[in-house]
């Protein structure tokens, strides 16, 4: 990615959910702005590189190419010698809104795909996470429990799995402890 | 290239869904010895990251950005775990339904594989042993409530969703990875089973070919990877009796063509694409709480199935509309939505190849038939949506109002003007791509699921149903499978017998 890219990543996405406004006439922000993210709190550079990363090399590429997109929608959308930079905060808005809305599918998609990252990032950061209140692990606690029994977790190691000697060819299980298999009714 | 493991068993199977779990447990309880191999990581229910991009870039392949290439294309979901596309689902059980089980028996020669009474015994054993049952009430959440009151006003067919899970505390997570193992997901309970058995399973290695000698499957080469899935050396895995290929509708048909196979294999693709529909509550549904999904409305005749489906909050967000203060005033009100989905059983079917760059080429167009049930489809949920008392609802199609307040809004969505393009789809069950039958000049595999070309090739996943079920379609690979496994492990232990 290029330094423009860098740029345009933070912008864009933080374009989606911009930062608490005070309300007019009052210096808290609006309950509506609880989700908003305080200056710094939500990474979007990692979030956006994390998923260019992790898509195939053509959504990764399609990734970079809706950046380009947006940065360059005030001039092929809006008809001004402007990158998404220049834009007033409520324009940045305006330009979103009127991309996810485009008739284009590509361009609408494109734009999803940002709003999306967009989305990993802000819900993504425990804090803005808990101010959600979306998770509800006090309601899955209420919930009336059974005894576990004990699952066969299973725990293998995460990197490699050490090569064992092969059992013996055609070895015979008698430890049934479930119903019959297809060996018991053969031998049946 | 730093390592290199060789190994040998009876049995190597490629892929640890559904369908080659499945294989595993019977082949191994019937004294075969097995190797697994599977391209993603293990990962232990405790393990799995909470949020989602975390839990998507472990165990989904390439944060389901593999999509067709088609006029809109589709993204398609992938498992790439232990335990395939079943530990990231939502585990919904529907047998076989009956028109297709003997739609497989009359047009496709099938009639062994889907044998009824066969197939039901197998059914009841794998629903004993997985614990399929109705979602208990305390555990289907507002989201599936909210369906099930609109099913109830409007007089429609609906009902509790069965799944395989076991004391469910309702986390909404099955997306990520049930961080309870509540849900009987195959690395859970069939890969581990296998274990005990002796089966040996090697994550984090990506099958490249199939070993082919003298016209039989002696084996599977690929490489190892790291967790960060960089390559770090290679594998061969020699098989003395079969391989069996289980690698998903979209990786069976890539790896059987790079092993040399041809014919019509990746031919006959098919698929559910799913359109979703939200709603916005004047009180909390608390999507946030219960099974992801417990209520569905099935429509079996009009060809959809209307299910609840609860969205990590990520994915919520992204599908409501809006930007900048007006996003935000949405988002304030995160568990005020639900939201239903609707699986379409459409005509369509396409080709699926090996692509550059080691990316897959998925080339699907939907049928205009197919475009109509999704207006239909779409159009009733909006009015589902109403019906449960959403005072607005973002219908999700592109030329139609993206916010509607009045359930006649939703007659808009009928228009014929209102194209494919319009909907943004998913397709979450594949199918077809190694179809199972009777003739050669049509299928890739026969009715015991071994090879027309290759012998002690066996494919074992969704790749073998020649056509897709309108139902989710993880109980009918299971069955199959268990079924055809049944069948092969006999086979050997009457070669055995002989010898």
């Amino acid at each position: 990615m290029t330094r423009w890219e860098h740029i345009w990543a933070v912008e864009v996405l933080a374009a989606f959910a911009p930062a608490a406004e005070p309300r007019i006439g009052s210096s808290q922000p609006s309950k509506n702005s609880q989700l908003a993210p305080r200056e710094g709190e939500v990474d979007y550079l990692r979030t956006f590189r994390r998923m260019h990363a992790g898509s195939t090399p053509l959504a990764g590429l399609g990734l970079r190419f809706a950046l380009w997109m947006v940065a360059l929608a005030p001039l092929w959308l809006l008809g001004r010698f402007a990158t998404f930079s220049k834009l007033a905060r409520a324009e940045r808005t305006e330009l979103l809104s009127r991309l996810l809305r485009h008739t284009n599918l590509v361009v609408r998609e494109l734009a999803l795909l940002l709003k999306l990252t967009a989305a990993f990032a802000l819900l993504g950061t425990p804090s803005v996470r808990e101010r959600s209140g979306y998770d509800k692990p006090q309601a899955a606690a209420n919930v009336v429990r059974e005894a576990r029994r004990a699952l066969p977790v299973f725990v293998a190691p995460a990197k490699r799995v050490d090569v064992v000697a092969p059992p013996p060819a055609f070895a015979i299980n008698t430890a049934h402890d479930h119903a019959p298999t297809a060996r018991d009714r053969v031998a049946s | 290239m730093s390592r290199t493991v060789e190994d040998s068993a009876d049995i190597v199977i490629v892929g640890t869904g559904a369908g080659g779990a499945t294989a595993a447990r019977v082949l191994s309880e019937a004294g075969l010895s097995v190797i697994l191999v599977e391209e993603g990581p293990a990962l232990a229910p405790q393990e799995r990251s909470p949020g989602l991009l975390d839990a998507m870039l472990e165990s989904m392949r390439d944060l389901a950005t593999v999509s067709t290439r088609s006029a809109s294309p589709m993204p398609l979901l992938l498992g790439r775990c232990v335990g395939g596309s079943t530990a990231v689902n939502s585990g919904i059980i529907w047998r076989l339904p009956e028109d297709t089980r003997r739609d497989f028996s009359e047009r496709f020669g099938l009639a062994s594989l889907v044998d009824e009474a066969a197939l039901d015994r197998i059914f009841t054993q794998i629903e004993r042993e997985l614990d399929i049952a109705e979602v208990p009430s305390e555990t289907r959440g507002g989201n599936a409530n909210a369906l099930e009151l609109a099913s109830q006003r409007l007089g429609l067919p609906g009902r509790v969703i069965r799944r395989n899970a076991r004391h469910c505390v309702g986390r909404a997570r099955c997306l990520q990875g049930c961080p309870e193992g509540a849900r009987q997901s195959m690395d859970i309970s069939y890969v581990p089973r296998a274990l005990e058995r002796g089966a040996r399973l090697y994550p984090l290695a990506r099958a490249s070919e199939v070993i082919i000698e003298r016209g039989r499957a002696v084996g599977v080469r690929g490489q190892l990877l790291t967790s960060e899935g960089k390559r770090d050396g290679r594998f061969e895995l020699r098989a003395r009796r079969a391989v069996i290929v289980a690698a998903g509708a979209i990786y069976t048909p890539v790896l059987l063509r790079n092993s040399g196979l041809r014919g019509v294999v990746g031919d006959n693709f098919s698929a559910h694409p799913g359109a979703a529909v939200v709603g916005r509550f004047d009180r909390p549904v608390g999507m946030g709480f219960g099974a992801t999904q417990a209520y569905e409305v099935p429509f079996r005749e009009q060809g959809f199935k209307v299910e609840s489906l609860a969205m990590p909050p990520e994915l919520l967000a992204a599908r409501l509309p809006g930007a900048g203060r007006d996003w935000q005033e949405q988002l304030s009100q995160l568990d005020h939505f639900a939201q239903f989905a609707a699986i379409q059983r459409v005509a369509a079917r396409g080709r699926v190849r090996p692509g550059i760059f080691k990316m897959v080429d998925i080339r699907y167009e939907l049928q205009p038939e197919d475009v109509q049930r999704l207006r239909d489809s779409v159009s009733l949920m909006v009015r589902m949506m109403f019906a449960a008392g959403a005072v607005e609802v973002y219908p999700g199609v592109a030329s139609v109002a993206e916010r509607m307040t009045h359930p006649d809004q939703a007659d808009a969505i009928l228009a014929q003007s209102v194209q494919r393009k319009d909907f943004h789809l998913v397709a979450s069950h594949h199918f077809g791509t190694a179809a199972a039958g009777g003739d050669p000049s049509r299928s890739v595999v026969t009715p015991e699921l071994e090879s027309h070309e290759v012998q002690q090739l066996y494919v074992m996943d969704a790749s073998v149903l020649p056509t897709n079920l309108g139902v989710n379609p993880q109980h009918s690979i299971m069955a199959l499978v268990f079924h055809a496994a049944e069948k092969l492990a006999n086979r050997e232990s009457v070669r055995r017998a002989a010898a």
